[in-house]
C-alpha cells in the first residue's frame, strides 16, 4: 500500500519568506502574495511573525501556497526568501531548502553566503519610481519573477485593491522595474556582487 | 458564497457578524486586537453597538448588558485581560447570561510574551472564576475553524444561556487563509422566549430542559438578574434546597446535552498510535502524522475542537483502539491531565510540552513519534 | 398616606419577602422611598425602567423594586448599565451603588460613564463605611475615623465623590443627605431627567457602623449631624476654605449640556450608512 513517493513530495508546498525590519511593510507585503495566490486558485496560508515594536525590530512574513489544502501553515523549508535587511539574512539563511533562492535588497545586505542569490537594489528602485516605501512592492516584483506558483498579473491585481489609489502608480512602477531587472538577471546568470565565499 | 483571505481574529468577527453579533464591548490586547479593530469597523455598518471600555471586566460587563437588552454581545481579549475578565464570566455563568468571549492565548504567566503563541490557559477557560459553574470552551485551529466555531459558540451561548469561551492562540489568530462564508449553511439558533405570561413566568425555573426561556428587559417581563445564588424567580436565597437546585440545574443543562458536544476530527482512526491536539498544534500534527506514516508508522490524529465539557465519551472511544497516545501541547501537560483521567491506565500516554513561545512544528511532533515506537 | 399605600402596592415587589435587609434607622430606605416618588413622578412605565446595582447595602434596593432588575458584581454595575443603554437606548437605565463599590473598586468605571456621559441616572448612597461586610474603613470615610480596618484611625483622607465625578465630565452631579429630603427630591428628578450622565451623592447614615464610629448611638442623632454639617451649595461660593472645613457641600454641583454616547453614535450611523 505504502507509496514509494512521500508525502512532501506528492503534494509539494511552495514556501516563501519575506524577512526585514517593521516598518519596510513586510507583512502586507505577505498578504499581498498570499491573496494573489488565492486569485491564482491556490490554497495558500500567511502568516507572520513580529516583535512589539511599531517600527524597527525583526518582521517576518511567510506565504505557503500550495495544489491542496494546506496542513502546517508555516514555513517547513523555504523555496524563497527575501530578505530586507543583514540581519534579516543571516537569522533566516537556516531555513533554506537545499536549491531554493535568496533574493537580497543590495544596499541593506553585505554578505549572502548563499549559492542563487540576486541581489538587487530594491530601495533604490523604490526611491526612483517616486516612493522608498515602495521598497515592499519593488521586492514583490523580484518575488513574481522568482516564483513559478503565483502570476504577476495576480500580484499586479492585487496591489491595486489593497494599496491606497495615489499609491498603486508608484508601487507599480517599482514592481514593474524590479521585475524587468530579477527577469534580466535570471536569464543571464551572474554571480551576486555581494556574495561572500558560502 | 464568498472567499476570502482572512486572518483567524478576521474570521472570528465575521462568523459573530453572521451569528448576528450586534453588541462589542472590548479593550486592546495583543494578540486579540485585531478583532476590536474590526468589530469598529464593521459593527455600525450592520446597526450593531461598539464601545471600547476601560478594561476587560468593564467589557464584560457592558456585554452582559446588551445581553440582557436582547443582542447577542461578545468581547475578545487575551492574556491578562482573560484573567481580568474572571469574575464576570462567572456572572454570566451564574445568571445565565449569554455571551461568546474570543480568547487568543498568548504566553504567560503575567504579562509572559505578548506577541508568542501558548496554550496555557485551557485549564483557566474552565475553571478561571470561582465556584463550581458550567462552561463551554471551544478551540480553533484554522481561520476557517474560527468563522465556523465562532457562530457555533453564539448558537451555544444562547441554546444553554451560558458563556462560551472559543479558544484560538497567536499562531491562528494571525495566519491569513482562505474562509469560504457559509453562514447560509448554519443554523443560527436564538435563545428561547417565555410561551406563559409574566405573571407566571419564573425567570430561574426549570421547564424541562434545565434552560429557562430569557426574554430581554424592556418587553414586559419584569425579573431578577443577580449573581447571588438565586429561586426560581431570580431572588437571592440562602435556602439549602433552593441553591442545590439552582446549582445542579447550572451544571446539569449542559452535561446532560454533551452528546451534541463531541466535535472533533479524526484522521487514520484505528491507528496503533493516536495524537490528540487541538489549536495550532492540531495543523503541526496533521502535517507530522502524514510524514510519519511516510516512515512507516502506524499513526492516527484526533483534532479536538471542544475542550469543556471534556469529551470523555469520545476519546475513550479512540483510546479503546490505539495502544499509544501522543497529547503535545504549548503547555505543561493541560489535556493530557485529562486525556490520563479517560484512559484509567489502557493505553500508554506520552506528553510533547513546548513553552518556549514558539508554536511546536511536525518535525519535533515526528521525532517524539519515533521515539515513542521502539 | 393613601399615596403612599398607592406607591407601594404599584412600585414593591408582591413577591418579595418583607421586611428589608437594612438595620432599622438605616438612611437608605429614606433615599428608595425618594426613587420612587421621583419615578411616579416622572411617570415612567414599569418595562421601560432598568436598575442596576453594584453590591453591598444599598444594591439590594432593585431586589424590591417591579422593575426590569439587575444586581450586579462588586463596583462594575456602571459596566451593565453601559451595555444595556446602548444595547436598548429606550430604556430609562437607573444605576444604584454604594460609596465603597462607585469610588473604590468601581471608580474606574465611575470615572469613564462620567467621561463617556452614557444616558445613566447614577445614585451613590454614600454612608462612609462598608456596612456589609461589617464597617471597614470606606474611601469616603473621614481621615482619623477608627473603623474594624483603621482601628489606630484612618490614615488616608476621603474621597470627594461629587467633585470627582464633576471633573471626569458628568453632564449633571448633585449632592444631598436623606435628612435634606426636599432637596433629594429635587435632585433625583433631575438627574432622571437629564440627557446625559447624571450622578446624586446621597449622604446616608449608617447607625449600626460609621454612626458609631462617630459617636452617634441614633438615627435621629445622625440625621441631625446631617442637618448641621452641610452647606447649600449657593451659601458655600462665600464662604473661605476655614469655614468650609468639615462641612458638606450640598445641591446642585454641575448641570451642563454635553454631547451623550448614544448621540455621537447616532450620528457614526448616519455617517456609516452614507459609505
Amino acid at each position: 500500500m505504502m507509496s514509494t513517493e512521500s508525502y512532501s513530495q506528492k503534494y509539494p508546498r511552495y514556501e516563501i519568506r519575506i524577512a526585514g525590519s517593521g516598518g519596510q511593510g513586510i507583512v502586507l507585503a505577505g498578504i499581498i502574495l498570499a491573496e494573489a495566490a488565492l486569485l491564482d486558485r491556490k490554497y495558500v496560508a500567511q502568516t507572520a511573525n513580529y516583535g512589539p515594536e511599531a517600527r524597527g525590530g525583526n518582521s517576518v512574513s511567510e506565504v505557503v501556497i500550495s495544489d491542496t489544502e494546506i496542513d502546517y501553515p508555516s514555513a517547513l523549508e523555504l523555496d524563497l526568501l527575501v530578505a530586507l535587511s543583514q540581519e534579516a539574512c543571516d537569522r533566516n539563511l537556516s531555513g533554506m531548502k537545499e536549491g531554493g533562492s535568496v533574493i537580497v535588497d543590495s544596499n541593506l545586505v553585505t554578505s549572502v553566503p548563499w549559492q542563487t542569490a540576486a541581489c538587487l537594489p530594491f530601495g533604490e528602485i523604490a526611491h526612483k519610481a517616486g516612493d522608498r516605501r515602495a521598497i515592499n512592492m519593488a521586492a514583490l516584483g523580484a518575488v513574481a519573477s522568482f516564483c513559478p506558483v503565483i502570476s504577476a498579473e495576480s500580484i499586479i491585481a492585487v496591489m491595486a485593491k489593497r494599496l491606497p489609489a495615489t499609491k498603486v502608480e508608484i508601487n507599480r512602477q517599482a514592481f514593474d522595474e524590479a521585475r524587468q531587472a530579477a527577469d534580466n538577471l535570471r536569464t543571464q546568470p551572474q554571480v551576486c556582487q555581494n556574495q561572500s565565499e558560502a | 458564497m464568498e472567499t476570502l483571505l482572512l486572518e483567524g481574529n478576521e474570521a472570528c468577527v465575521r462568523g459573530a457578524l453572521a451569528a448576528g453579533c450586534r453588541f462589542y464591548a472590548g479593550y486592546p490586547i495583543t494578540p486579540s486586537t485585531e478583532i476590536m479593530e474590526m468589530m469598529a469597523r464593521e459593527l455600525p455598518k450592520v446597526g450593531g453597538m461598539f464601545i471600547q471600555m476601560e478594561d476587560e471586566s468593564a467589557s464584560l460587563g457592558a456585554v452582559m448588558g446588551a445581553s440582557l437588552a436582547g443582542l447577542k454581545a461578545m468581547p475578545a481579549t487575551s492574556g491578562p485581560g482573560f484573567s481580568v475578565m474572571q469574575e464576570h464570566i462567572g456572572f454570566a455563568s451564574m445568571a445565565e447570561v449569554p455571551c461568546v468571549i474570543a480568547h487568543v492565548m498568548r504566553g504567560g504567566p503575567s504579562t509572559g510574551l505578548p506577541t508568542q503563541p501558548s496554550q496555557a490557559d485551557v485549564m483557566q477557560a474552565a475553571w478561571g472564576t470561582h465556584g463550581d459553574h458550567p462552561i463551554i470552551v471551544l478551540a480553533a485551529s484554522s481561520a476557517y475553524e474560527t468563522y465556523e466555531l465562532t457562530i457555533k459558540a453564539f448558537n451555544l451561548a444562547e441554546r444553554y444561556r451560558t458563556p462560551v469561551i472559543l479558544l484560538s492562540d497567536a499562531v491562528v489568530a494571525h495566519t491569513r487563509e482562505a474562509v469560504t462564508l457559509v453562514q447560509a449553511d448554519m443554523e443560527i439558533e436564538e435563545r428561547p422566549q417565555p410561551t406563559v405570561s409574566p405573571e407566571e413566568f419564573l425567570a430561574y425555573g426549570d421547564p424541562g430542559n434545565g434552560v429557562p426561556p430569557m426574554p430581554p428587559f424592556g418587553e414586559g417581563y419584569r425579573y431578577h438578574v443577580t449573581g447571588l445564588c438565586h429561586d426560581v424567580r431570580g431572588f437571592p436565597t440562602t435556602r439549602s434546597d433552593e441553591v442545590d437546585f439552582l446549582l445542579r440545574r447550572l451544571l446539569s443543562k449542559i452535561s446532560r446535552d454533551s452528546d451534541r458536544l463531541q466535535w472533533f476530527d479524526c484522521w487514520h482512526e484505528n491507528s496503533e498510535t493516536m495524537v490528540i491536539a487541538y489549536g495550532c498544534v492540531a495543523r503541526a500534527a496533521l502535517r507530522a502524522v502524514r510524514e510519519a506514516r511516510d516512515k512507516g508508522l502506524d499513526v492516527g490524529l484526533m483534532k479536538l475542537k471542544v475542550l469543556w465539557p471534556f469529551m470523555s465519551t469520545t476519546v475513550s472511544n479512540v483510546l479503546e483502539n490505539c495502544r499509544r497516545v501522543l497529547v503535545p501541547e504549548m503547555n505543561f501537560g493541560q489535556v493530557s491531565r485529562e486525556v490520563e483521567r479517560v484512559n484509567q491506565g489502557r493505553c500508554e500516554i506520552f506528553t510533547l510540552n513546548k513553552v518556549d513561545g514558539t508554536a511546536i512544528t511536525p518535525p519535533e511532533i515526528v521525532r517524539k513519534l519515533e521515539e515513542m515506537h521502539p | 398616606m393613601k399615596h403612599k399605600e398607592h406607591l407601594i402596592r404599584k412600585y414593591l415587589r408582591p413577591s418579595k419577602k418583607m421586611p428589608t435587609i437594612w438595620c432599622a434607622g438605616c438612611g437608605i430606605g429614606i433615599f428608595m422611598h425618594a426613587l420612587v416618588r421621583a419615578i411616579d413622578r416622572a411617570g415612567y412605565g414599569k418595562d421601560d425602567v432598568v436598575m442596576v446595582s453594584g453590591s453591598g447595602c444599598s444594591s439590594r434596593i432593585p431586589i424590591y423594586l417591579d422593575f426590569n432588575t439587575l444586581h450586579t458584581t462588586h463596583g462594575r454595575a456602571l459596566t451593565f448599565a453601559t451595555g444595556i443603554k446602548l444595547a436598548k437606548p429606550r430604556l430609562k437605565v437607573i444605576t444604584i451603588m454604594g460609596d465603597g463599590d462607585a469610588i473604590a473598586i468601581g471608580g474606574n468605571h465611575l470615572i469613564h460613564a462620567a467621561k463617556r456621559n452614557i444616558e445613566i441616572a447614577a445614585f451613590v448612597i454614600n454612608n462612609q463605611v462598608y456596612g456589609m461586610t461589617g464597617g471597614q474603613c470606606s474611601p469616603t470615610t473621614a481621615h482619623g475615623t477608627r473603623t474594624t480596618s483603621s482601628p489606630y484611625g484612618n490614615l488616608e483622607s476621603a474621597f470627594d465623590i461629587s467633585r470627582v465625578v464633576e471633573a471626569a465630565g458628568a453632564a449633571m452631579v448633585g449632592r444631598a443627605t436623606v435628612y435634606h429630603t426636599p432637596l433629594l427630591d429635587r435632585l433625583i428628578d433631575m438627574a432622571l431627567h437629564k440627557k446625559g450622565f447624571a450622578l446624586v451623592e446621597v449622604i446616608a447614615q449608617c447607625v449600626t457602623y460609621s454612626g458609631r464610629w462617630l459617636g452617634l448611638t441614633s438615627p435621629a442623632d445622625m440625621m441631625q449631624w446631617q442637618r448641621d454639617n452641610c452647606v447649600r451649595v449657593e451659601r458655600a461660593q462665600g464662604l473661605s476654605e476655614e469655614e468650609l472645613a468639615g462641612k458638606i457641600v450640598i445641591g446642585v454641583l454641575t448641570n451642563r449640556e454635553r454631547p451623550t454616547y448614544n448621540d455621537e453614535y447616532r450620528k457614526l450611523f448616519a455617517e456609516v450608512s452614507k459609505i
